[in-house]
């Protein structure tokens, strides 16, 4: 569905991005993750037809952005990090003049309005006026706003940046609604929770470049091979540190009789028995659980500044 | 089509829901009025000549604020990348957004219809230089809000959209000025290139199809810059 070639993008000496290429399928939900100013939203912008490509191209269903940008843009519901409202107007006006803009048929727009109201919960607000709004709502105009087209692929920068803690779940339970009606969806974040939670495939780009692009449990199982496990013993806790270095394990730090080490998750069952056998005393054996933070810091662990 | 109406349409009721429309209207009145009173009273002829002539000034000053917003805001406040985002082509967001500001001029000066009205109870009136009078006005405040549309494309806050747009109007008033102290080449360029000059027949009733020309080509000439402004942003 989308194919995005080789993109480069530079703003003056800084370059944005650097050759990234990925393809995201039909009713996929993906997760565009990486830090602040890893060119996310520089990536975003381009998909969405507001910046064009230094190099590379982007098409969606076989037509280039480039060479048909209204095509390209009547199919994309894109969603900028600050949702683009107009203060004044009421939200049903809002969201009548965006189905306007979006080529809505004069028939259909009640219906569409309607629809987008329905699908983000905000039907009960339609005549209130934006600027009256708190700021989750106005960020679920903005996103009834890059629904309104019923498009294909929508496209949502950083949806919860700046959001408290409820209105951000919130707009996660919204998300994962949008998902069900099978439409494809592409998610920046620098919020690992988000992507944890909302997407199937995770592409994690660090400067400009592609760091790791995989089905997020992939991801999971190639940094598994190694876990970090914590073993607490009743007594002796060097003589038990001793023990497991002898099985190949580790050792990453020790308090007293509280160990931790890093070891293959498959030892463990090997590791409790020998210390049982020791007389050591095992007291706990705790595994943690490996999360794509890991693998997340791991592979940008140098992001220093770029552009965002 | 159906974008530009929809852009057109959020632009009139923005200049409605908040206070310029009514600020520009009721200034346009008040002026208009003082000014119909004064050449009417000092006169006494049945001629709005002079009324076209001191509203060209007022146009000057006001086309400016009306215009100032319609792009430089939607940079601002970032609403610019919903309307680039959109199925729609930069020449329909400006043709949009100038149709809208330049409604808006014309229902100020219908508003001096009263007075015409008001003139033609009392006294006979020649139509002809009547109907050129409103042709020009119409046309000169066409030209200066493709002006006005340009200033604020190519300027990032409004204000500096409306100075840009207020001191481009002024200097082109300054020339013509300027243009009439001379009858040699240079002053002949001078005026010729000055809007208000072109204005000038008009209000003698007289039609001229070179002035005609010359303000669609300012026009045009305006508002393909502005198109030019807001693609290039797309290619930022």
């Amino acid at each position: 569905m989308l194919h995005v070639e080789n993109l480069r993008k530079s703003f003056g000496p800084v370059r944005a991005l650097d050759g990234i290429s990925f393809s995201v399928g039909k009713g996929e939900i993906v997760g565009f993750l990486g830090p602040n100013g890893a060119g996310k939203t520089t990536a975003m912008r381009i998909i969405a037809g507001f910046l064009s490509a230094g190099e590379g191209r982007v098409t969606l269903d076989g037509v280039d952005v480039a060479d048909d940008p209204v095509a390209v843009k009547a199919k994309v519901g894109y969603l900028p990090e600050q949702p683009p409202l107009y203060p004044e107007l009421r939200v049903r006006e809002y969201l009548t003049f965006v189905a306007g803009l979006k080529g809505v048929p004069k028939k259909e727009v009640t219906d569409s309005v309607d629809e987008a109201m329905q699908s983000v919960k905000i039907s009960d607000r339609a005549d209130q006026i934006i600027r009256s709004l708190s700021k989750g709502y106005k960020q679920r105009v903005g996103l009834a706003g890059a629904l309104v087209h019923r498009p294909p692929i929508l496209i949502l920068d950083e949806p919860t940046v700046g959001l408290d803690p409820n209105q951000i779940v919130e707009i996660r339970h919204l998300i994962s609604d949008l998902k069900a009606a099978d439409r494809t969806l592409i998610i920046s974040t620098h919020i690992l929770a988000e992507v944890e939670q909302t997407c199937e495939r995770v592409i994690i780009i660090n400067k400009g470049k592609i760091a790791a692009i995989d089905t997020k449990a992939n991801l999971l199982a190639g940094a598994g091979d190694k876990a970090e496990i914590t073993v607490e013993v009743a007594r002796e806790g060097e003589r038990a540190g001793g023990l497991l270095e002898g099985m190949g394990a580790a050792i990453l730090g020790r308090d007293g009789n509280r160990l931790t080490v890093s070891a293959q998750p498959g030892q463990r069952e090997e590791m409790a028995k020998r210390i049982i056998e020791s007389g050591c005393g095992l007291v706990a054996l705790e595994t943690r659980r490996v999360a794509l933070e890991d693998i997340f810091i791991k592979l940008t662990a140098d992001a220093s500044a770029g552009v965002n | 089509m159906h974008a530009m109406s929809a852009i057109y349409r959020r632009e009139m009721r923005s200049y409605f829901v908040s206070p310029v429309a009514y600020i520009v209207l009721t200034v346009f009145f008040i002026l208009s009025g003082f000014f119909f009173t004064q050449i009417v009273k000092y006169t006494g002829q049945a001629n709005l000549g002079g009324l076209f002539g001191n509203l060209a000034i007022v146009l000057l000053f006001t086309i400016p604020f009306i215009t100032m917003r319609l792009v430089a805001e939607e940079k601002r406040s970032g609403t610019i990348e919903l309307l680039l985002t959109s199925p729609v082509k930069p020449f329909e967001i400006i043709m949009a957004k100038f149709l809208a500001a330049w409604s808006l001029i014309g229902l100020a000066i219908a508003g001096t219809l009263i007075y015409t009205l008001l003139l033609l109870l009392h006294s006979p009136m020649e139509t002809g230089p009547l109907l050129m009078g409103y042709l020009g006005i119409i046309l000169l405040s066409g030209a200066l809000a493709a002006l006005g549309v340009l200033a604020s494309s190519l300027a990032e806050s409004q204000i500096a959209a409306g100075i840009i747009g207020f001191g481009i109007s002024f200097i082109l008033m300054l020339l013509n000025w300027v243009g009439q102290s001379g009858q040699d080449a240079i002053h002949y360029v001078l005026r010729e290139v000055s809007v208000i000059h072109h204005y000038g027949d008009f209000l003698e009733g007289i039609f001229d199809a070179k002035h005609l020309v010359f303000f669609l080509f300012w026009g045009v000439l305006c508002l393909s810059f502005a198109v030019k402004s807001l693609e290039s942003r797309l290619l930022k």
